[in-house]
């Protein structure tokens, strides 16, 4: 802890991270403090960069669908989405319009399992652990289904370029119709347990407050955005995969409350809104889907594909509206070689972290968690480098940094 | 704003500073909607001036900024998007500009946008890039004490101990 006195007040520095019990991920923010209140935050992220985007400059794109996934296990289908549709738009390869269906539906169970993933972890921030428990049980069913359609629960391995690796079965569509159904029922009564409960009133109504003029200029996307009146939804403004044939329109919390307030308050009632249109979403898309191919390879195809990908050159954007907002691929090849020269991937949180500032600016010690989890920070997706050191240490460790604050209390205390 | 508009507009403004245009219209395979891609390469001069221009149009989204090492050069990328906001009205616009190693230095552009300060920060730790007027300098995802540009690919990149 750093004490700093200037002529009028005393600021103190707290480091919370990078690992702390409030984050899932390591990520590091300190503190200007002056009392109970917050007066500025710097945040410093990188403690897990795994230089994924190099990794995919030294293997062809094929190969990287398997490391594109694993960029992060919550939205792993939403890298995939973004990823193979930036390769497809560089090189022109055709998707059938069967597996762009499939593509939604497998993108909107994911939005699903992962807003009711954060509700939950906004509920234990808060202190709410019953709501927790409660949230990820009702979870389990989209897993259920997403492990049925897939083979998996995450990392589906689903999406490929030119299409998806395995159809829906005629079997499969009455369970996952039972799913949206049992999601249906369920939703109000977590619309009661959210966005009536006092308690969570109290606690994040005019909490993190993020202005329409902040959100627009920080660049945020997705969920925080909206909740701040920012209109920007990849799937209404430009529509791909089978977006273009469905209704769907982006959730703001005025469609809840007369008014936007950009809290987080308003933060839940967007992604609680966003479970509800996603599940028309994939009951819409269940009704248009056509029947026809998918557009999975076989062994000769495959390498009919990758002759394609080392003749043809180009450049394409892959872009994607994850459940945390705006995910983007860009991928650059060059003719004779089937290694791209240039793969950059920029997921939401990245565009997400400097509407923190505001966020925090006035807000008390005790808020510091609700408001990290509001955005839903998704470190795995915007750190991608491991730096080791060897002889010298240089990433201080949580361990580290409390002893060092402890040495410092105990050296101002005299 | 249709994007023949928005090109036209670059070419009466900028004449001869845009150095190439090229507009990729991407079609949805379900063959019922396309959406404009619009690819400028610029003069890194004008680069400022072509942002606040994209901002008169409307307050441009910034994805991010791609960069590669392009052996004598750097070359940036800027990902922009208008229009967002409405029904199918988004269009993708993108500024590419190239950066002679001998002199690093582009504009920054954080007194329009503030929310490009974590791409351009990326930018320096990665290539070297030299951003004048930029609030904060430092690193972002790297160490601040960290030696060498991972993206780079001549002697400034990444050596020694901090190879694994």
């Amino acid at each position: 802890m750093a004490k700093v006195t200037d002529e009028q007040r005393t600021y103190y520095t707290i480091p919370i991270g990078p690992t702390h019990p409030s984050l899932k991920e390591p990520l590091q923010f300190s503190f200007d403090l002056e009392g109970e209140r917050v007066v500025d935050v710097e945040i410093k992220p990188g403690w897990n960069h795994r230089g994924v985007e190099v990794l995919g400059m030294k293997r062809n794109p094929l190969q990287t669908l398997y490391l594109a996934e694993r960029i992060c296990g919550i939205c792993s289908v939403s890298h995939l989405i973004a990823f193979s549709r930036a390769v497809e738009n560089a090189l022109g390869i055709p998707v059938p319009p069967r597996a762009e269906y499939i593509r939604v539906i497998i993108a909107e169970l994911e939005r699903i399992h992962s807003h009711i993933l954060w509700a939950g972890v906004a509920a234990h921030e808060l202190g709410f652990d019953t709501l927790l428990h409660l949230t990820w049980r009702v979870r389990e069913q989209v897993m259920d289904i997403l492990e049925l359609l897939t083979g998996n629960r995450v990392n589906y391995a689903l999406v490929t370029i030119g299409g998806v690796r395995r159809d829906i079965t005629r079997e499969q569509e009455p369970l996952v119709r039972q799913a949206l159904r049992y999601y249906k029922d369920l939703l109000e009564m977590l619309v009661d347990a959210f966005l009536h409960d006092p308690t969570i009133e109290l606690r994040t109504r005019d909490v993190g407050v993020l202005s329409y003029k902040d959100a627009l200029e920080l660049m945020a996307v997705g969920p925080t955005a909206r909740a701040s009146g920012v209109k920007k939804d990849i799937r209404v403004d430009q529509p791909y995969l089978a977006y273009p044939a469905l209704e769907v329109s982006p959730i703001t919390p005025d469609l809840f409350r007369p008014e936007i307030h950009g809290d987080v308050y308003d933060k839940i009632i967007v992604r609680l809104l966003e479970v509800e249109q996603s599940i028309g979403l994939i009951e819409q898309a269940l009704k248009k889907m056509p029947e026809g191919e998918i557009g999975h390879a076989s062994k000769e195809e495959m390498t009919e594909l990758l002759v394609q990908i080392k003749e043809r050159e180009g450049e394409g954007i892959g872009r994607h509206e994850a459940p945390r907002g705006e995910l983007f691929h860009y991928i650059r090849f060059q003719a004779d070689s089937e290694i791209p020269i240039l793969w950059k991937v920029k997921c939401p949180t990245y565009s997400n972290l400097m509407s923190y500032r505001p966020m925090f600016q006035g807000a008390q010690i005790a808020d510091i968690p609700i408001i990290i989890a509001c955005i839903d920070p998704c470190i795995a997706c915007m750190d991608r480098v491991i730096i080791r050191r060897e002889g010298r240490e240089e990433v201080w460790t949580a361990e580290q940094l409390l002893a060092k604050s402890w040495e410092k209390t105990r050296r101002l205390k005299g | 704003m249709e994007p023949t508009g928005l090109v036209k507009s670059f070419q009466a403004r900028f004449g001869g500073r845009l150095r190439a245009v090229r507009t990729d219209e991407v079609r949805s395979n379900l063959g019922i909607y396309s959406y404009p891609v619009i690819w400028f390469e610029i003069d890194r001069e004008i680069l400022h001036e072509a942002v606040a221009h994209l901002i008169s149009f409307q307050f441009p989204h910034l994805a991010t900024i791609s960069g590669q090492d392009l052996g004598e050069e750097l070359e940036l990328t800027y990902h922009f998007s208008i229009g967002y906001g409405q029904r199918r009205g988004e269009q993708s616009v993108n500024f590419r500009l190239k950066v002679p190693k001998a002199d690093l230095k582009v504009r920054s552009i954080c007194d329009l946008i503030p929310g490009a300060l974590t791409a351009e920060r990326e930018k320096i730790e990665f290539l070297g890039v030299q951003f004048e007027g930029i609030p904060d300098a430092r690193n972002i995802f790297l160490p601040y004490e960290m030696k060498g540009h991972p993206w780079r690919k001549d002697e400034a990149g990444v050596k020694g101990a901090w190879l694994k």
